[in-house]
């Protein structure tokens, strides 16, 4: 080979290259009209089927998709019909083998249709429902709350119409018949196999009670219902948008229905949206910036900061910072004998620089939390005051609860029961970078006290594995709530306190349970707001946990549009998007 | 020769065999359950689950699964553990009876005591506040057997039964009493001295790495744990974004690599070649991430003047059309990846060259072109340059497995959803099924690219032969 071929050779390939790669480059011109909406979103939600679905990505979309009979509207927060006509007929006073049980007769929409044109009846609600409760689809969540859900009872005269029976102690028993999608029966289970089986029959489910050939139905129905294809291919619901695109790991494409039923009735404006599958964050913002993104939330608070103050970018959006509806906190082990009393865990508290947390991790994008319930929750104590950062304080309060270094070797230590025990903290993080940086701000404030704190990093599934089994000190979580009446009960009610409950705390106080389960039977506003408020002054004061902070999403938008901005997750709406005029 | 390549192919069974028990093994020793995965809740780090009937479902995934099998055609464990206790779906449990086993030295007496314990709790848990034990005592009495790694907790679990003995209200005193010894039996009776002795356990073809490579014998390399998808399906999408990837930055790594390192190791201008050689010292140590980091800022938007914003950000190739005509058209978007890749490359090549050169030079074959009177040039491609060749043989060798591995860093920084980021994923996501089939794959393209280094030997060098 001669030199010339061979560099003849070299600059071929590079000009190749370079020639493509430049031609094919340049700015992308952003949209004049709003026909797509690209959308950031930080990981693939692997499938688009409510049922099977494990990440908050998934319910988002799948919100576009799918529709239930009721949801929350994104703006006044009530809960509105949706597939349902109006409001349901409520009869109480059923019986269901010693459950009392009341029964929410619903009437589907007239014109409410599936993309195909055929009408959604009551049969497709018995079939989501039948399903979910086949024992061998892992629709964990579903099968949760629909352990509420009694029977469903159809109308031979009516297809449209059904009554579904929940149970009546339970405080969210409308709520359960009614915020979950519906399922096309024809689309999801074309060959019937679901038909021959009662709701009540899988309801009461056993291992071992069906025949052999009824057991592999059930197993084929739910082989076939959790096949991809029917979490990536046929998609079907109710909703003003179909799934024409899922590119693993890139994007998801919606598509507006044509001929939507619901058009006029609930808003749906972009002719497309696409949700951009971006995990790092320096990506999505060089995205933003460059306009090839409308929407991105879960931005960091260090960068929300630099994009709000720097003059050319912050003209190019608006910023948002709708309340998350989570709290942080600190669960603490209550059964362990270092942490049994209320002082103890008051001097924990104080040892938590909130307002270093709020200032300088959180950027200012959160605020303090007194007891369980969210700032904007319509029943938050507001009488009630974070507890403020003190090392003295919390000095004092340790040595009330009868800590002293009696020993002289720097760490505190009582004597409980003729044992005596040394307070040494271990304090389990996982990968969330916040949970880190407390511990390491607890640790440096416990240490000035002579506690040592030894701040273990590990997996959170063993983390939890542990908390349920009361294996552990401190380790931080995090509490979801959404703007319906908070139910209490799973984690602060000493029923909850029990292998594998989430009362991970170990929680208990009579009175404190008296008052979670009159909340979830009671009814009159009035009452409701007296038995929250003071159920939280009571956990408020036996601090069984720290409670730290809520925080804020932080959301950055194309100020081309118009959006709606909702407490409800993602934290806005993007089906009313829309240019601006 | 041609004996020479079928006994290399022979060869390369065993080869893959052992990888694939060495896979499947460490596989099994990562952390992280499967099981649990595909039944669990909606989790995100510090996030409780929500609660649900979920015991049930979690057995049968567990058993469908195939993981209360043994992992392989035989075992060998010691006298104290039960070859059983895979069967038990529940890992902390699991857990639990095995360090007890190991604490007591008795794997029949722990089996026991798990069988008697579970179903008085079931039976205890039924009849609630009826019950002989408390609520309180019985979320104790639970606990400790979920968690009972030392014999202190067995004697508290003792204690509380003996306190619950109220027999006209306990369904079955029987097996209270029972229990109850056999707690005793595991307290009291002396570890034996021969616990750690090995045995060995023949399990047979019902085991979970032969189910596992008999499906892929057959072809079959399973669904995704993650999303059901087919194995291959989700390989052949990842493979299209690397091997464009790949085979771009290859072409860019050692076309230009080669001539520059040949140029560094003969040229004579010194001011020019110290130069040139600190600029390849100075690429081939700086970290790619720092590299790729700083490009997608400058290149991508306009923020440091518009002159700058030069490459399209990587969300526009989100939004292209896959397929190979998306590909075309999206070079562009590969521009800076490719650019950061064969950067790095590059620098390694020539380094290499460079040396293997230097090495040359001074040989007397050199010596003797240039006294038959070649120029400079030919004594450099003809004579120099096939022999200096040689150690790029052994690198172009591990170039075909490097094809399809993918460079994890390039992926996540410019959003590419290629390979590496598909076997990151699925290692995290214990989506075992998709990462047998990568480490396979990467193995026989490594076996292949070994046996091609070594015929190109044989090619470059008639002094190499193997028959």
């Amino acid at each position: 080979m001669t030199v010339n071929c061979f560099s003849r050779i070299v600059w071929g390939v590079l000009w190749v290259f370079f020639f493509t790669a430049f031609y094919s480059c340049g700015p992308e011109k952003e949209p004049e009209t709003l026909s797509e909406l690209n959308v950031r979103i930080a990981a693939d939600p692997e499938r688009i089927n409510p049922m099977l679905s494990r990440s908050g990505y998934a319910t988002q979309i799948e919100g576009q998709i799918f529709f239930p009979l009721f949801s929350q509207d994104p703006e006044t927060l009530d809960f509105v019909p949706m597939l349902a006509e109006g409001e349901p007929e409520v009869e109480e006073g059923f019986d269901f083998d010693g459950t009392p049980g009341t029964g929410f007769t619903y009437s589907i929409r007239e014109e409410a249709r599936w993309s195909d044109g055929a009408p959604v009846t009551a049969e497709d609600y018995l079939f989501s429902v039948k399903m979910a409760l086949n024992p061998y689809v892992p629709a964990t969540s579903w099968k949760g709350f629909l352990q509420f859900l009694l029977d469903v009872e159809l109308r031979p005269d009516n297809d449209r119409v059904f009554t579904a029976y929940a149970n009546s102690d339970y405080m969210h028993a409308m709520e359960i018949t009614s915020s979950f999608a519906l399922y096309p029966r024809h689309f999801y289970d074309p060959d019937g196999l679901m038909e021959g089986f009662e709701y009540s029959e899988l309801r009461e489910y056993e291992e071992g009670q069906l025949s052999e050939d009824r057991e592999n139905l059930l197993k084929k129905a739910a082989d076939e219902f959790t096949l991809a294809r029917y979490s990536r291919e046929v998609v079907e619901g109710a909703g003003p948008y179909s799934l024409t695109a899922y590119e693993s790991g890139r994007r998801i494409s919606l598509s507006k229905k044509e001929n939507w039923w619901g058009e006029g009735l609930f808003p749906a404006e972009p002719e497309r949206i696409n949700y951009l599958i971006i995990g790092d964050e320096t990506v999505a913002l060089s995205a933003l910036k460059e306009g090839s993104i409308h929407i991105m939330a879960e931005v960091s608070p260090k960068n929300f900061n630099e994009l709000q103050s720097d003059p050319v970018q912050s003209e190019k959006f608006r910023f948002y910072t709708p309340p998350l509806l989570q709290i942080y906190y600190l669960a603490v082990n209550n059964e362990n004998p270092k942490f049994d009393d209320a002082d103890t865990r008051r001097a924990l508290a104080k040892m938590i620089d909130l307002d270093f947390v709020i200032e300088e991790l959180l950027e200012g994008y959160a605020e303090a939390v007194p007891s369980v319930l969210h700032p904007a929750d319509p029943f938050y104590n507001p009488h009630l005051k974070p507890l403020q950062y003190s090392i003295e304080k919390a000095d004092s309060l340790l040595k009330v609860a009868g800590w002293e270094d009696s020993d002289n070797n720097g760490i505190p230590d009582r004597i409980r029961n003729g044992e005596k025990t040394e307070l040494r903290i271990d304090f389990d993080v996982s990968s969330g970078e916040l949970g880190q940086q407390i511990a390491v701000l607890f640790k440096e404030s416990a240490e000035k006290l002579g506690i040592p704190v030894n701040i273990n990093r590990r997996e959170f599934r063993l983390i939890r594995q542990d908390m349920h089994n009361k294996n552990y000190d401190i380790s931080p979580l995090v509490l979801r709530q959404n703007l319906l009446r908070t139910d209490l009960y799973q984690n602060w009610h000493s029923h909850s306190n029990r292998p594998g409950g989430n009362n991970v705390a170990g929680y208990s106080n009579p009175e404190a349970d008296e008052l979670i389960a009159q909340i979830r039977t009671e009814r009159d506003e009035d009452r409701l707001e007296e038995l929250y408020h003071r159920v939280q002054e009571l956990i408020y004061k036996d601090q069984p946990v720290v409670f730290l902070v809520a925080p804020q999403e932080r959301l950055v938008v194309s100020n081309k549009i118009d959006l709606t901005v909702s407490a409800l997750r993602p934290g806005y709406f993007e089906r009313s998007a829309r240019m601006k005029e | 020769m041609r004996k020479y390549i079928i006994k290399r192919l022979l060869l390369s069974v065993p080869t893959l065999f052992l990888l694939s028990v060495i896979v499947f093994t460490l596989s099994k020793w990562m952390p992280g359950d499967p099981a649990e995965r595909l039944t669990g809740a909606i989790e995100t780090d510090y996030e409780l689950p929500d609660e649900g009937p979920i015991a049930g479902l979690y057995d049968r995934t567990y058993r469908h699964l195939g993981l209360h099998l043994p992992l392989f055609y035989f075992s060998i464990q010691p006298t104290a553990l039960d070859p059983k206790l895979r069967e038990i779906s529940d890992g902390p449990l699991r857990a639990s009876l095995k360090s007890l086993m190991y604490l007591t030295g008795r794997a029949e007496g722990v089996m026991e005591y798990h069988r008697l314990t579970s179903s008085f709790i079931r039976d205890m848990q039924r009849l609630g506040d009826t019950a002989c034990i408390s609520g309180e005592n019985l979320n104790r009495f639970e606990r400790l057997y979920r968690s009972a790694h030392e014999i202190e907790n067995l004697r508290e679990m003792h204690r509380l039964l003996e306190i619950s003995q109220e027999p006209d209200v306990c369904v079955s005193t029987d097996h209270r009493e029972r229990l109850l010894s056999s707690i005793e039996n595991l307290i009291q009776v002396e570890k034996g001295s021969f616990w750690w002795w090995p045995e060995f356990y023949w399990h047979g073809t019902n085991n979970q790495y032969h189910r596992w490579i008999s499906d892929v014998l057959r072809g079959n390399w399973g669904y995704s744990l993650r999303d059901g998808s087919p194995v291959g399906s989700r390989i052949y999408s990842a493979l299209g974004y690397t091997l464009w990837l790949s085979l771009w930055s290859i072409l860019l790594t050692f076309i230009p690599g080669i001539p520059l390192g040949l140029f560094l190791a003969v040229s004579e201008k010194k001011y020019l070649k110290n130069s040139l050689r600190t600029l390849v010292y100075g690429l081939y140590s700086t970290p790619l991430f720092w590299l790729a980091t700083l490009l997608l800022i400058f290149f991508t938007s306009p923020d440091y003047g518009s002159w700058t914003h030069i490459f399209p950000s990587p969300a526009a190739l989100m939004l292209q059309d896959s397929g190979t005509g998306g590909l075309w058209a999206s070079i562009g978007y590969f521009a800076l990846p490719v650019i950061c890749l064969s950067l790095n490359g590059m620098a390694f090549i020539a380094r290499q060259m460079e040396q293997s050169a230097v090495r040359e030079k001074f040989k007397t074959y050199i010596l003797m072109s240039k006294a038959r009177g070649n120029t400079d040039f030919k004594t450099l491609w003809h004579h120099l340059f096939p022999n200096a060749l040689f150690p790029m043989i052994t690198l172009l060798g591990a170039v075909l497995p490097a094809l399809i591995s993918g460079s994890l860093v390039i992926e996540v920084i410019f959003n590419i959803p290629g390979m590496g980021r598909l076997m990151w994923d699925s290692i995290f996501g214990q989506d075992w099924n998709t990462v047998y089939a990568v480490l396979m794959l990467g193995g026989i393209l490594t076996i292949a690219g070994q046996l091609l280094a070594d015929l190109l030997y044989v090619k470059n060098d008639p002094r190499v032969h193997y028959d």
